[in-house]
């Protein structure tokens, strides 16, 4: 998870760089284009026309002589020159708006990728703090100190109302473990969750489980019989959760072998 | 056959053990694929339509065939082409000129079970004369309202990659499948279940005995009606809806025919579960299907992976379910 969310953050610092890159280059090629086109037409534009009116060494044929003043007198003619500072402005104006959008468009993408980049770090807290609590011993602990409790509430009152109060009982449990609930689990994923941790046998837990079901969703009619059968499941839990305390206990007693 | 009151009463018991029947039927040509197999069913129990989106060759036709002879429901498959009409659906007024008069030739919308393959190859127009069917259970031809067989359910297929020559299903024509489901690549021993089965078979059809007829079909579908929801959970089910309308990402959420799909699919769901109440689990199972097909994404997230079924696994992270201790 961690390594996800480093690689996002990674990905979304790339495109920034990316997009300030291009808007560089574009920026450039931008001033270079403005440079350019400007002085060729707003300068004093191509001296070998002018050559060819003082030269007068070389005589050139007449026809060709003419059609080159043609040329010049087009070149510095009154119209020609309003036209070039025309499209000249056109295309400074162009250029200006063309900057103006790579760098909306860069401003924008930078903004999604912020927005990615937060939206992964936001699950990576979640489960890092549901690995820090609930460890499989203290769930076990809580499970034990909460015996005599949650056996109460199941023989006490309506059957319907004691089932369930003795599986909401579990979410409580689970919570002096440090493993709360998240809002969106249902009560039964989350203390399935729960019961998996502290290694409890599935079969009672399946049990147990059907008739909370029952005696929460349904409308069935639930009558002694229902919580004598949810008693010996919850037993069944409870006894598994002392046997496992005290092999664990056992185990992390004596030394492991073949070590020195 | 169309008539309902030879409608018999099941218990629920008795209508989940039909059910499992079905589904083990349908398992012995489908190899693998119990969920959506399972969802299917719960769709056609809760008396929905489902689209079946998936690449060729996954056994989206097997699928359905098999479910109509398992359902004993009368079958029909039509192959929608680019150049198919309306009448080549609904059927159309022949001259019959033994008796002088125009008869009605009925087309294959009239079967218990539809199979439209390959639906968005035919264009808007076409599509749309499956609308009134899915809806109303009816086809008008000229003037003339014809009322379809019931059950009457339709499982189309779409190819989710070719884009081609095809018509993407407007909104609207979507909103009438009760569920979408994708059946995906089978796994290594699946794959080699399918290889070997067709070998001992020694051809090509498979072929399932009928565990019900139409109106054990119907008996089924009342049984799913008489199954409980707790306010809670149906609480549950329309903040999901309404959360698909305010995720970021979304431009057009889930419609209350979307809060209602989710109730009514989550009780076929619970039957093929073999409850008869329903438990926050069950929408949770059959949320992704009813939801994301009703869910708009925004086209500026094209590049991106959002989807509707991305969406409907955030709001399923976000959503409160019901707690333990809200009972009545």
């Amino acid at each position: 998870m961690d390594q996800g969310a480093a690689s996002a953050r990674a990905q979304a610092w790339r495109a920034v760089a990316a997009t300030l890159g291009a808007c560089l280059v574009v920026t450039l090629v931008g001033w270079a284009a403005l440079i350019g086109p400007s002085q060729v037409f707003t300068g004093p534009g191509p001296t070998p026309s002018q050559e060819t009116t003082t030269t007068s060494e070389a005589p050139i044929d007449e026809v060709e002589e003419k059609d080159r003043d043609d040329v010049a007198a087009r070149e510095y003619g009154p119209t020609t020159t309003v036209v070039a500072n025309l499209v000249g402005g056109a295309i400074q104006v162009l250029t200006l708006a063309g900057m103006l959008l790579v760098a909306y468009l860069a401003v924008r993408r930078g903004l999604t990728a912020w927005r990615l980049r937060r939206r992964y770090d936001a699950p990576v807290d979640a489960d890092f703090e549901t690995l820090e609590g609930g460890a499989p011993e203290r769930v076990r602990q809580a499970i034990a100190d909460d015996t005599d409790e949650q056996l109460r509430l199941l023989l006490d009152g309506e059957p319907r109302n004691a089932i369930v109060a003795c599986w909401h009982r579990f979410e409580l449990q689970a919570v002096d473990a440090g493993l709360p609930r998240h809002p969106w689990e249902t009560s039964s994923e989350f203390a399935l969750r729960m019961l998996e941790r502290a290694e409890v046998d599935s079969t009672a837990v399946a049990s147990l489980l059907e008739l909370y079901r029952e005696a929460r969703f349904s409308e069935h009619a639930l009558d002694e019989a229902h919580r004598e059968r949810a008693a010996t499941a919850l037993r069944a839990i409870q006894g598994q959760v002392q046997v496992r305390q005290r092999t664990v206990g056992r185990e992390e007693s004596t030394p492991p072998r073949g070590r020195r | 056959m169309t008539t309902s009151d030879d409608t018999t009463t099941l218990t629920h018991a008795e209508a989940a053990a039909i059910a499992q029947e079905v589904l083990e039927q349908v398992g012995r040509a489908v190899v693998g694929k119990q969920k959506p197999l399972g969802l299917v069913l719960a769709a056609i129990l809760a008396k929905g339509h489902v689209l079946i989106e998936d690449f060729p060759g996954l056994g989206k036709t097997l699928a359905a065939r098999t479910f109509a002879q398992a359902l004993g429901l009368d079958f029909s498959r039509a192959q929608f082409t680019p150049d198919l009409l309306p009448a080549d659906l609904t059927g159309s007024y022949i001259y019959d000129q033994r008796v002088s008069e125009f008869s009605f030739r009925r087309g294959p919308l009239f079967a218990g079970l539809l199979l439209a393959d390959e639906i968005n190859r035919t264009p808007p127009k076409t599509q749309a004369a499956l609308l009134e069917a899915m809806q109303e259970g009816q086809v008008t031809v000229e003037g003339e309202t014809h009322p379809l067989p019931v059950p009457f359910h339709v499982l189309a297929t779409a190819n989710p990659v070719e884009y081609e020559g095809t018509y993407p299903l407007p909104e609207a024509q979507l909103d009438r499948f009760l569920l979408r489901v994708g059946f995906g690549y089978p796994t290594t021993d699946e794959e080699y279940a399918v290889v070997a089965r067709r070998l001992e078979r020694q051809r090509e059809e498979v072929s399932v005995e009928a565990v019900t007829d139409a109106a054990g079909v119907r008996a089924l579908q009342a049984a799913v009606e008489r199954i409980k929801v707790d306010e809670s959970v149906g609480r549950y089910c329309v903040a999901l809806a309404e959360a698909t309308r305010d995720h970021q990402d979304v431009l057009i959420g889930a419609s209350p025919r979307g809060s209602l799909g989710l109730v009514l699919a989550a009780r076929g769901w619970a039957l093929v579960r073999g409850r008869d109440y329903v438990i926050p689990e069950d929408v949770k199972a059959v949320a992704g299907a009813v939801l994301a097909h009703r869910i708009t994404v925004k086209p500026e997230l094209w590049m991106t992976k959002a989807s509707g079924s991305r969406v409907v696994e955030a709001v399923l992270a976000s959503v409160p379910a019901p707690g333990a201790l809200e009972h009545r």
